[in-house]
């Protein structure tokens, strides 16, 4: 099994709140959906609440944009990518704004965690 | 023949030793399986939540929501990511087995009043990336 990782806080100190940092089974991930122009969500099962979700929102390009209009597909491709790693230590960070890390076409900025 | 699969996880099963006291009382210690683990999440500067299946049938969810079984470590101030890291990488040990994740065990195992344990933790978890600071876990709460 393969663990996500994602955290929405770019300052160590700033943690200290509920659903700022996440982890989740691989397996619990429930869809990738397009959200804005320049936002796709990746939900997974909740764990606070099993009826509820996590939402992962990722920024990226415009896709309205001609030069960008891949890019929401490209993300989707990166976080199947991710989601699907069979990392040897048993997890793989989608995003970690903290230590900047992210998806290959994703925009690290106003990427947001939120557990209902 | 078919067979039922029974772990809808992993075929070796990964158990989580966790004791959050001196004293062993009824209902401080706990074992969670990777299997049923549901979702970690922060709770505050120094603590992190390990959610989980509960253990008796009120997992199946009838008549309501599944019961959520849990425990929270309290750990060094702003390591949630290198903790949840650490249980990840023991959680998904293909080969399974039993890890202690923390046990408080202190003072009270001795018949004269010395001290015969301390916490321990079979973790292994890594500095905080961004500081390098030491990360060490220095309690547990459990509830299921």
């Amino acid at each position: 099994m393969n663990y996500l990782i994602a955290n929405d806080q770019g300052t160590l100190t700033d943690f200290g709140s509920v659903d700022e940092a996440v982890m989740f089974p691989a397996s619990h991930v429930l869809s990738i959906e397009s959200k804005t122009d320049t936002t796709a969500s990746i939900f997974a099962q909740s764990s606070l609440d099993v009826d509820a979700d996590v939402e992962l929102v990722m920024v990226h390009d415009d896709v309205s944009a001609g030069a960008t209009y891949k890019t929401f597909r490209n993300l989707v491709d990166d976080a199947v990518r991710a989601i699907n790693s069979d990392n040897r230590l048993g997890y793989t960070v989608l995003f970690d704004v903290l230590n900047g890390q992210k998806l290959d076409n994703q925009i690290l900025a106003s990427s947001t965690v939120t557990e209902d | 023949m078919s067979l039922i699969k029974t772990m809808n996880a992993q075929e070796k099963e990964v158990y989580m030793y966790v004791a959050e006291d001196a004293t062993y009382a009824t209902g401080n210690q706990a074992i969670f399986k990777a299997s049923d683990f549901i979702g970690a999440t922060s709770a505050g500067a120094t603590s992190t939540i390990f959610r989980f299946y509960s253990q008796d049938n009120s997992r199946l969810g009838i008549g309501g929501d599944p019961t959520v079984a849990r425990f929270e470590l309290t750990h060094t101030t702003d390591a949630q990511i290198e903790i949840m890291k650490a249980v990840a990488t023991a959680m998904a040990n293909p080969h399974g087995g039993f890890i202690v994740i923390q046990d408080d065990l202190g003072t009270a195992f001795s018949s004269d009043g010395s001290t015969l344990g301390t916490a321990i933790t079979q973790l292994n978890v890594a500095p905080i990336a961004s500081t390098g600071t030491a990360v060490s876990i220095s309690a547990v709460a459990i509830n299921t």
